[in-house]
């Protein structure tokens, strides 16, 4: 097999994976308001996202591997840029709820769904610098 | 980083395809590398100029005055 073809597998098993991380996130949320669950199948439902994060940053991890060292750098500064963004966001999420947002508590759980792009946005921005955009 | 990787390139009438095949890397990193977009590391350089048969710094040289010569002759009594 050769190394694009392995990359661009990597990369399919990536994105499956992040495509099951937001099903599992919207299925588990929309759940929890659709229907009554007791408190061990709650705990339960929330374990499936974690799981398919968790598949994710598997496939995230062998994805970046596989990549030549440019890609490899380009992914880092990405993360650099991705991971201090979504702490950010987070914070300010809920500094505004103290602030007295409640009305937005509601869709709270799916405000938090966007943060998860951030991961993959940077990636963009950072291999522009090298004049070119990767997958 | 200066470099005469296009140069080399031309010499061996490689594509970019191809030597990216040959070093086991992205068409795009031998075009950043190419462009002096990004510095490839040590060991990425070395395998550029094993596969020219030249000396790392007849293939790259660094920016401004100051470099060694290709070639040149080393100081002595240091």
């Amino acid at each position: 097999m050769s190394v694009s073809s392995a990359l661009r597998r990597d990369l399919i098993y990536s994105a499956a994976a992040g495509g099951a991380f937001m099903v599992s996130y919207l299925g588990t949320v929309l759940a929890y308001e659709m229907a009554e669950f007791t408190a061990g199948a709650r705990v339960g439902l929330a374990m499936l996202p974690a799981l398919a994060f968790l598949l994710f940053i598997v496939a995230e991890v062998r994805l970046i591997r596989r990549c030549d060292e440019l890609q490899q750098r380009i992914q880092l500064e990405a993360l650099a840029v991705a991971y201090p963004l979504a702490i950010a966001i987070v914070m300010v999420l809920t500094l505004l709820q103290k602030a007295g947002l409640q009305e937005m508590k509601p869709k709270w759980a799916t405000c938090r769904l966007p943060i998860f792009s951030v991961w993959r946005s940077p990636t963009g921005a950072t291999g522009e610098r090298f004049s070119l955009v990767l997958a | 980083m200066k470099n005469r990787l296009r140069v080399l390139r031309a010499e061996y009438r490689w594509s970019q395809a191809e030597l990216a095949e040959r070093l086991g890397v992205s068409r795009q990193t031998v075009n950043a590398v190419e462009t002096e977009k990004y510095d490839p590391s040590l060991p990425l350089a070395f395998k550029i100029a094993q596969i020219f048969g030249k000396a790392i710094e007849e293939v790259f040289q660094p920016n401004g005055a100051g470099g060694p010569e290709p070639g040149g002759a080393k100081e002595e009594g240091q």
